[in-house]
């Protein structure tokens, strides 16, 4: 396994994250491989030989454009290593519109190429399959459904299971934390003990709102809304408002100030905040994972301009918007795209939830199944091995 | 004026089928309101204002249009590393701009009394 390199590209945090796993891995199985790339902080201190640091490339929609010079120059580096240095593999963690380039470049050279959290194109732009098939020798993918997908289309493929869940394993919650955000920083009392169950009719409902400002800027109003209307069935309801990074802290404070709600909003401690919950009111994405893992029930939404809705509606290829539901292959959970502020319909399923117990638990039960099938650690290893595989042949 | 009813009739039927997910359907009305809108467009700009004519098409018509043939090549033939599907919102954006401006030129052409027809 001497002088094998193979070059891994991630563009995002999340994929930084997944992408410093998979390298502790695979130097793990294999430690004389060189693993050279794209990455930012995390990727390079578990010993990625960094190319590029893509610390200042994370962006989405319009902000894609002004980076397009200085991403042609990350491309023209990584086609002259691909050149200059012959890799084994070349490894892509998600970050379709820039890793497809890669994998393009990779294929002229006859690299083979091992796409690793794929885009989903199982929900928008299946078409897309003909390109990926054409580049990529093999995807290794996440949720037990694209299996099917991805081997229809005629890809090699291999289910591999989630990595957050490597991640969700090795979390040690905070016990005293939860308490405290349970019973509003009364923990000395006994006689709260009660109203601190998750179960209890005094309720904690946690809003996750994402983790991009973008999303808090549309989501979190709706949330606090419809925070507005449960504290008015539900006197004795509490709010916790989870904050993923301390830049937004302002931008959610200014929020809630101007809404009235008497919220906590919590910098970090995300499993925390879930575990702390009987109810989350959660933006779509990983999070939903990461709630039902805890099996806490949760209303999920979404929310986009009408103009977005209109051009983006005809083309989704699934009728779900969370990952759950996908999973579960029904609406387990309630959800909504929205092109409009409908906070009395989130309103009107958390009361559902949080007042019903019987309909609470079917959530619950679903959730408890679910995660049984898909919540297993050990993605990180499988990926590594399969490439690690690929390239010993 | 028939022409531009028609083209405001046309563009809301296509929009309308688009949305249920009647894609052929809805480009068949598309290019009837693109045909129309340039009907239009040609009347109140072509004869004093023939660069704001060609701008006006090129960008609201002709860049669109070229954006949605892409879109096709790429579900048809897999071509393009980006997803092209956001042609749509340059499509459906461009072609109500289109519209706009081609109602507010017919409305100052109307007030300030050119010999239009």
């Amino acid at each position: 396994m001497s002088n094998k390199k193979i070059f891994i590209s991630a563009g995002e945090a999340s994929g930084d994250l997944h992408g410093a796993n998979l390298i502790k891995e695979i130097l793990e199985q294999a430690p004389v491989v060189e693993i050279h790339g794209l990455g930012q902080q995390r990727m390079v201190e578990t010993g990625l030989r960094c190319l590029h640091s893509m610390d200042n490339h994370s962006v989405m929609w319009a902000e894609t454009l002004t980076r397009i010079p200085a991403l042609w120059g990350v491309y023209k580096d990584c086609v002259n290593f691909f050149q200059s240095h012959r890799p084994q593999a070349v490894v892509l963690i998600d970050y379709a519109g820039f890793n497809l380039y890669l994998a393009q470049a990779a294929r002229r050279l006859g690299i083979p190429v091992v796409y690793y959290i794929c885009p989903q194109l199982w929900a928008h732009g299946a078409w897309r399959v003909k390109k990926l098939k054409r580049l990529v020798s093999k995807v290794l993918v996440i949720y037990p459904f694209e299996e099917g997908f991805y081997t229809r289309a005629g890809i090699p493929v291999r289910y591999v299971g989630h990595p957050l869940f490597d991640e969700l394993a090795k979390r040690e919650l905070d016990k005293e934390l939860i308490e405290k955000l349970r019973s509003g920083g009364d923990s000395s009392g006994t006689k709260n003990s009660a109203l601190r169950s998750p179960h209890s009719a005094f309720p904690v409902v946690s809003i996750l709102p994402g983790s991009r400002s973008q999303e808090i800027k549309k989501l979190l109003p709706i949330f606090l809304k419809a925070a507005g209307l449960i504290k008015e069935s539900l006197p004795e309801s509490r709010f916790l408002i989870s904050c993923g990074h301390i830049d937004h802290l302002p931008l959610i404070h200014t929020m809630v100030k101007r809404h009235g709600l008497a919220a906590e909003v919590v910098v970090g401690s995300l499993g925390e905040i879930i575990e702390a919950a009987t109810l989350c009111l959660t933006a779509s994405g990983t999070v939903t994972l990461e709630v039902a893992y805890h099996q806490k029930p949760m209303i999920v939404a979404y929310r986009v301009t009408p103009f977005a809705y209109f051009v983006a509606r005809p083309y989704m290829d699934t009728p779900f918007l969370c990952l759950v539901n996908t999973v579960a292959e029904r609406f387990l959970v309630p959800e909504k795209f929205m092109y409009r502020d409908d906070y009395p319909w989130v309103a009107r399923q958390a009361l559902e939830l949080l007042t019903g117990e019987g309909k609470r638990d079917g959530v619950v039960q679903g959730l408890s199944s679910i995660m049984g099938d898909i919540a297993r650690p050990g993605a990180s290893a499988l990926a590594a091995r399969e490439i690690l595989g690929m390239i010993q042949r | 004026m028939l022409h531009l009813f028609l083209a405001i009739l046309t563009l809301c039927v296509a929009a309308f089928l688009y949305f249920r997910g009647k894609i052929g359907m809805s480009l068949f009305f598309l290019f009837a309101f693109y045909g129309l809108g340039i009907w239009v467009a040609t009347d109140i700009f072509f004869p004093q204002h023939r660069v704001i004519f060609f701008l006006l098409t090129g960008i609201l018509v002709f860049f669109p249009l070229s954006l949605l043939v892409a879109f096709f090549m790429d579900v048809r033939y897999g071509w393009f590393c980006f997803d092209m599907s956001y042609s749509w919102a340059f499509v459906w954006g461009f072609a109500f701009i289109f519209l706009g401006i081609n109602l507010a030129g017919k409305t100052i052409a109307y007030f300030v009394g050119m010999n239009i027809e």
